[in-house]
């Protein structure tokens, strides 16, 4: 995505502004004694981290660095969706609602001006002309908005939803410009095979910046485009640079890794944000994956509860699948002139070459027609194929017969995973208001057992946990279970039938 | 005759059932209920609708739909009601019913077991009027008293898990409940089916929530309801009145209890109560408890509010989904002391502690109940151990020990009011 905000404005674009407020301002804030002394305090820790970038930026040397990792999540999230967090109900709370209609404001702006731009002889365009900043903070304005009248489940569902419209058929639905707008219908008129292109080319990315969001979202969906990948699709970038180039100070792969690095570090951050709740909320797949559980659902049939080894066998295989493609993407700029490493053709982006997510994604975006060949067999003596075949059909039944049984072999959300615990949301427990009944490990799709039995720590986050919160819609008792977002309490459960 | 596919029963061994109609023990039960009402009508405030839910107590429901003898809360009465029948609970607080029992069996068993047996001894008892009996096996008392009741009436024991350990025996509770419902079809030649179930359900979840906000008002303030009015509002519903009516009457009591002002300040001490069940009529404890000058703002007895406090929780849709949530709600969340370990009931009493304000708390043990008993001994430690003041009783049916019960109390009472 890019960013073309104005120097001024840089310390909003940060994800290391982002990130220290984040961590630093609730314990400034929780510090002072009175409320008057704690606005302050924030007050003053808010223009110490302005001051400092500011100042680092007239430094030549960091100016660069901090403009490369500047991205309009970063600013949407401190803006938008931290104070939405984190302001108490008030006064102060109810003016911060101005920001959210402002934003929606701006976007609808934006649309009109995007019209406007339109030159004279341009025909008929299907698609609203608007930059991805403005759509970006457009869309969470009006989610921070819906927030309060919205139960949890209709909140969550309004959220995957439109997640899976923007990161499915956004680049489709929504064009920086008219030039882009055309370069679009040009590069789909064109069949593409997805399995041999080498770089599908996101439409929001500005060169060297790309973005990588934690969850499975996919730049090969063909109607996407806002987002470069998924934390594999990184590792495999970083994996696949040729270190020896670098090493030789050629121009282009320092650029390159320089890039990849600032893509890593915003990852970094948004994973710290946000843990594996992109995967219970924005993972387009997951969000496809309960349409299959939903039909499940409504056919009466109890989902499978996997055992314990079967969990286990699940974990451990998409480890190793993880662990093959990254040894192959390590060998890739060691491949000789006929594309082959040790006598074993090997394509760039392994793991993307097996993904289900790729053929998913072509199919939801461009009809069954969207599904791109399956692999030949001269790759790794039909690694690919058969590798690629197994996984859909694990993906459709792991969705079918049981809930995210998928999400256990999934490693992009191992990942994200990895920053559950001890990251900014966190689950809670109050162990005296439980009854031990049992109901949020019967809801929780990830099946989950230290939710209801952990009784002492107050904290039930978990590795396997994607925070879709469905453990505090089920429980039964008030107050029992909760989610904080750095300390503050966002949600928790509530018995409520309204009789 | 060989034994019947899936009973539990030996047939070899198997009794005609003993005779009817003690002499005079109709009467004596009317009088003990009688005396009860009389006691509760010296009740300074009743919400107006409570009259309704008194004449359910003790009579037989007026439907013609099979009726199903249930022996607590642990037997989910919505696989009853979604078979096209009415749930009725046995478990008999009746003081006259214990010596026809004691009769049968001996002494040393515990006075709600003899009594609920000797309803069974009563003309136009449970004998007759039920088409089939669950029992759950809650203590040594009612696993045994399944087999003899069997020679009345057909009869399930429900085997419960051990412990309450949802992860490993959920499945097992699950499995017990499918073999009731295959039971509970065979004796009553209905089909369980999965839209009536999830109906029932959903009724009784909306009985939860009337329930719980019945506890709300009581816990604001103590005086617009008497927790004697509450416990006959709760155990009416156990009588197998229709739900839909239950919900109306008992919307309107909560709609007074919500309006009620009191016109000065509520100063007696706040108790929590806790412990063995207290079936109507023997509300003896709690004639005493409000007599003394407290008030009973929240219990934790599956005779009282915690009966109904707790709903099932639908995940899967399914039948075993719904037949694994109901054993959630009836198995797992249960405050019952028979299960290995019981930190539910512990932490329960501590929260109501807290939330309702209470000055101290009051554990009824019935006699002759080990479970509870044996209980106390952690309770009470636990509650000292946070200062909280606490009394334990242990009686039983007779109102002999009255007196003596009504020193103690008022003793705790003052201590009570010394340290609020």
């Amino acid at each position: 995505m890019q960013t073309e905000a104005p120097w001024i404005l840089g310390p909003f674009f940060s994800p290391l502004v982002a990130l220290a407020v984040a961590v630093g301002l609730p314990w400034v804030t929780g510090r002072a004694r009175t409320p008057r002394r704690s606005i302050a305090a924030g007050a003053a820790f808010l223009l110490l981290l302005a001051g400092g970038y500011w100042a680092l930026s007239f430094a030549p040397a960091f100016a660069a660095w901090l403009r490369a990792l500047e991205t309009p999540l970063a600013a949407v999230f401190l803006v938008l969706v931290y104070p939405a967090l984190q302001l108490p109900r008030g006064r102060l709370r109810q003016a911060f609602y101005l920001l959210p209609a402002g934003a929606l404001v701006l976007l609808g702006w934006g649309v009109y001006a995007g019209l406007q731009a339109l030159p004279p002889d341009a025909g008929p365009v299907q698609a609203l002309l608007v930059r991805p900043t403005y759509l970006l903070s457009g869309v969470v304005a009006l989610l921070v908005l819906l927030q309060p009248i919205l139960s949890l489940g209709a909140f969550r569902r309004v959220v995957r939803l439109s997640s899976l419209v923007l990161l499915l058929y956004g680049g489709l639905i929504f064009r920086t410009g008219y030039e882009d707008y055309q370069r679009m219908r040009e590069m789909r008129r064109q069949q593409t095979d997805l399995l041999n292109v080498s770089e599908t080319a996101p439409v929001m990315d500005s060169e060297q910046k790309p973005t990588h969001v934690p969850s499975a979202v996919c730049r090969f969906a063909p109607g996407g485009g806002y987002v470069q990948g998924c934390p594999v699709e990184w590792t495999q970038r970083v994996l696949q640079t040729d270190f020896t180039r670098v090493g030789r100070g050629e121009v282009a792969a320092v650029n390159g890794l320089g890039a990849l690095l600032a893509g890593g570090l915003v990852l970094v951050s948004l994973l710290f944000l946000t843990g594996r709740w992109t995967c219970g909320w924005v993972c387009p797949l997951a969000t496809l994956g309960d349409g299959i559980d939903w039909a499940r659902r409504r056919t009466g049939r109890d989902p499978l509860r996997p055992s314990k080894p079967v969990k286990r066998t699940l974990f451990v295989s998409g480890l190793t699948v993880a662990g093959i493609t990254a040894l192959m993407a390590k060998a890739v700029p060691h491949l000789d002139e006929n594309g082959r490493f040790a006598g074993c053709k090997i394509p760039i982006y392994p793991f993307c070459k097996i993904c289900p997510f790729m053929p998913i994604c072509g199919v939801a975006g461009a009809g069954p027609g969207g599904f791109p060949p399956l692999p030949t067999v001269e790759w790794a003596f039909g690694f690919f194929r058969y590798g690629l075949l197994a996984l859909l059909a694990l993906f459709v039944v792991g969705f079918a017969v049981g809930r995210r049984l998928w999400c256990r072999f999934c490693p992009i959300g191992m990942v994200a995973g990895l920053f559950n615990r001890g990251g900014a949301l966190r689950l809670t427990k109050r162990g005296i208001k439980c009854n031990r009944c049992g109901a949020c490990t019967e809801a929780c799709p990830m099946e989950i057992e230290a939710v209801r039995d952990e009784l002492e720590r107050g904290e039930v986050t978990t590795f396997d946990c994607v925070l879709c919160l469905r453990c505090i819609e089920a429980c039964p008792r008030d107050a029992c279970l909760g989610v904080t977002y750095e300390g503050r309490e966002l949600a928790s459960s509530r018995f409520r039938k309204e009789p | 005759m060989g034994k019947a596919p899936g009973s539990q029963f030996d047939p070899r061994y198997r009794l005609p059932p003993r005779e009817q109609g003690a002499p005079a023990l109709e009467k004596r039960a009317r009088f003990v209920e009688d005396e009860e009402r009389r006691a509760l009508a010296r009740l300074s405030h009743r919400p107006a609708g409570i009259a309704w839910f008194e004449e359910q107590l003790g009579a037989w429901p007026s439907t013609d739909a099979p009726l199903v003898g249930t022996f607590c809360n642990m037997v989910p009465e919505e696989i009853i009601h979604a078979l096209g029948a009415v749930p009725v609970r046995l478990g008999c607080g009746n003081a006259a019913m214990v010596q026809p029992g004691e009769e049968v069996f001996s002494g040393e068993i515990c006075p709600l077991a003899k009594a609920s047996f000797a309803t069974f001894l009563r003309e136009d008892g449970p004998a007759e009027r039920c088409s089939a009996l669950v029992v759950p096996t809650t203590c040594d008392a009612k696993r045994k008293l399944g087999e003899v009741l069997g020679d009345f009436v057909p009869t399930f024991v429900l085997n419960l898990p051990p412990e309450q350990d949802a992860g490993r025996y959920t499945g097992f509770a699950a499995d017990e409940l499918d073999r009731l419902v295959r039971f509970l079809e065979a004796s009553l030649g209905t089909k369980l089916r999965r839209k009536a179930l999830r109906a029932a359900i959903d009724r009784s979840q909306r009985m939860t929530s009337l329930v719980r906000r019945l506890q709300e008002a009581r816990i604001r303030t103590p005086a617009a309801l008497s927790v004697r009015d509450l416990f006959i509002i709760v155990q009416a519903s156990f009588a197998g009145v229709p739900v839909q009516r239950w919900c109306e009457e008992t919307e309107k009591v909560i709609e007074e209890a919500e309006a009620f002002r009191s016109d000065r300040p509520r100063l007696r001490p706040r108790l929590v109560l806790t412990g063995a069940p207290v079936l109507w009529p023997n509300f003896k404890v709690l004639n005493l408890v409000e007599e003394c000058g407290a008030d009973m703002v929240a219990d934790t007895l599956c005779s009282g509010a915690q009966a109904r406090f707790d709903p099932p929780v639908i995940d899967g849709t399914g039948r075993r989904g719904l037949l694994r949530a109901l054993a959630q709600r009836s198995v797992f969340a249960s405050n019952c002391p028979c299960f290995v370990s019981q930190g539910t009931r512990l932490s329960r009493v501590l929260d109501l502690v807290e939330t309702a304000r209470a000055d101290g708390v009051l554990s009824y043990g019935l006699r002759l109940c080990q479970l509870f008993d044996i209980e106390a001994y952690r309770l009470q430690a636990v509650l000292k151990e946070r200062r909280i003041p606490h009394l334990n009783l242990r009686t039983d049916y007779s109102l002999e020990d009255t007196e003596q019960l009504r020193v103690r109390l008022e003793a705790f009472l003052e201590t009570v009011e010394e340290e609020a």
